[in-house]
């Protein structure tokens, strides 16, 4: 194969790659909800959202509503991935100085960044 | 024999010069179609980050102020329908929330104080018509635990600390930059968190809260009395998404005491389905139009939705353009909608705009409430 017909095929191969970026772009501009990995996975997660608020004197279930919203507007959370004692990991937000801590499964904690984003969580 | 041989050379000769010469052709023409196409993803690039950051939304014109006089007729209907809304105040919707003259910006956690300073001071450079800035500090929920703890709700006993208790929030809130507080909460019953409500029954509840009001706004910080008609903070059923909730008049009485004593400045409402002695009709609170028009008629305050980002109320609603028409169409002054997509926050804008239009949402009623916003901003509006 001559060198010409080598850098032919690398300029497709752009092209074409180009062509799939630029598609991409325009159905994003259009507004194109386009499918996740992470949105696919969540879909076929069998386990239920679970989210507890933990204080000093209790821990209680939180509906996944009120829960998301919280977490969010206490936005100083900060995830630590953690282990419950049946093995499962779970996602802890504590807050610094608070009496209050949510612990949310890894489906509630998705669900919540799906829907509402966490934009403070660092 | 060799003519023959000849022939065949030169046969073979010009086929890999055509060949040579026709690959040399294509690649110039692929590397051709590479630019073009490179020139059109990076314009599509381009475009797509600056409708993102919300860069593609127009800039609207500048408003009719003369000192502290603003002339109503001089904000076309978006800066009207951009001054009900109250929206996240990310920097990194800093000019997208300038160019739609949106009304507030409330703001979540941070480190540091010097941040929430420099974050309003950036917000309200150069804003004619400035942001209100508004924070959920409720004593044992606040976005300031990194560096500052206040007394909480549960713990006050008395008017004095109550009242204590909102002049001194009311001065470190003033201090930032902050305009409201979305407190108090004068929910009977706080089954969730056990600390954002005041101790006692219905009248207790009322004359702290009140004694709270008096201390906050004595800093000329707003407060919110929140969650009216009551009971948003019972347990809920972790399956559903809205509940509902019989409303008895204890949860109104504290509403009914401060709308004839000391009014807030504002109060919020909930999204819970009411019944009882309040009702909202099988709809949320926030867009049931006989319990929001009592509410504009006994309060002179601003009335604010919940965050209609709660995802409840979303799905309530067939679609989300349908819950936008629903909270605009209550009378409600003010719409929290912490969605960080600025196009969305446009979406919703031109949405009230074309139902105004049509006849759908009456504009002397998107008046009335802008009215009420830019008094509350310190502003004569005429």
């Amino acid at each position: 194969m001559s060198q010409e017909e080598t850098k032919k095929k690398v300029v497709v191969l752009l092209n074409f790659s180009l062509v799939l970026v630029s598609s991409l772009l325009l159905l994003n501009l259009f507004g194109a909800n386009l499918p996740s990995i992470g949105n696919a996975l969540y879909s076929f997660d069998p386990a239920q959202n679970l989210c507890l608020i933990e204080s000093s004197e209790r821990l209680q279930s939180l509906d996944i509503i009120n829960c998301c919203d919280m977490v969010r507007r206490q936005s100083i959370c900060i995830p630590h991935i953690k282990m419950t004692a049946w093995g499962e990991s779970h996602v802890e937000c504590s807050i610094p100085n608070s009496l209050f801590s949510y612990h949310l499964n890894n489906k509630a904690f998705y669900f919540c960044q799906e829907e509402i984003g966490f934009p403070g969580i660092r | 024999m060799s003519s023959r041989i000849t022939k065949r050379n030169r046969k073979r000769t010009a086929s890999k010069q055509y060949y040579l010469f026709g690959s040399i052709k294509s690649y110039r023409f692929q590397k051709r179609i590479f630019i073009v196409l490179f020139i059109i993803a990076a314009i599509l690039g381009t475009l797509t980050i600056a409708q993102a950051r919300g860069l593609l939304i127009p800039k609207q014109p500048l408003p009719a102020i003369d000192g502290n006089v603003v002339y109503l007729d001089s904000l076309n209907l978006e800066q009207k329908i951009g001054q009900m809304i109250i929206t996240h105040g990310g920097l990194h919707n800093l000019e997208p929330w300038k160019r739609m003259n949106i009304g507030g910006i409330h703001l979540f956690a941070m480190a540091g104080p010097d941040l929430f300073k420099e974050t309003i001071n950036t917000f309200q450079k150069d804003m004619q018509i400035p942001f209100f800035v508004t924070a959920d500090l409720e004593g044992c929920l606040s976005p300031f635990t990194y560096f500052r703890n206040f007394t909480f709700t549960n713990k006050i006993h008395d008017e004095g600390e109550a009242f204590e208790k909102g002049r001194i929030e009311g001065e470190f809130l003033s201090n930032l930059g902050f305009s409201i507080n979305f407190a108090p909460v004068v929910d009977l019953d706080d089954q969730i968190w056990g600390c954002r409500s005041f101790p006692g029954d219905e009248k207790q509840i009322a004359e702290l809260a009140e004694a709270y009001i008096l201390g906050l706004q004595s800093k000329s910080v707003l407060a919110t009395a929140k969650h009216y008609p009551g009971k948003a903070l019972v347990i809920k059923d972790p399956h559903k998404d809205l509940v509902s909730a019989s409303i008895v008049n204890d949860d109104l009485y504290p509403y009914e005491y401060l709308a004839e004593n000391n009014q807030p400045g504002a109060v919020m409402v909930t999204h819970v389905i009411a019944f009882g002695e309040a009702d909202s009709g099988n709809v949320p609170s926030v867009a049931a139009v006989p319990l929001l028009e009592e509410l504009q008629d006994n309060f002179e305050s601003l009335i604010i939705t919940d965050d209609t980002m709660m995802l409840g109320l979303r799905k309530f609603y067939p679609t989300v353009d349908e819950m936008y028409l629903a909270v605009f169409k209550a009378e409600n002054d003010m719409v929290i909608n912490f969605d960080e997509d600025p196009n969305e926050i446009y979406r919703m804008i031109q949405i009230i705009k074309k139902a105004v239009e049509s006849g759908e949402i009456l504009e002397e009623r998107i008046d009335n409430s802008v009215r009420k916003i830019l008094t509350a901003k310190k502003f004569e509006v005429r």
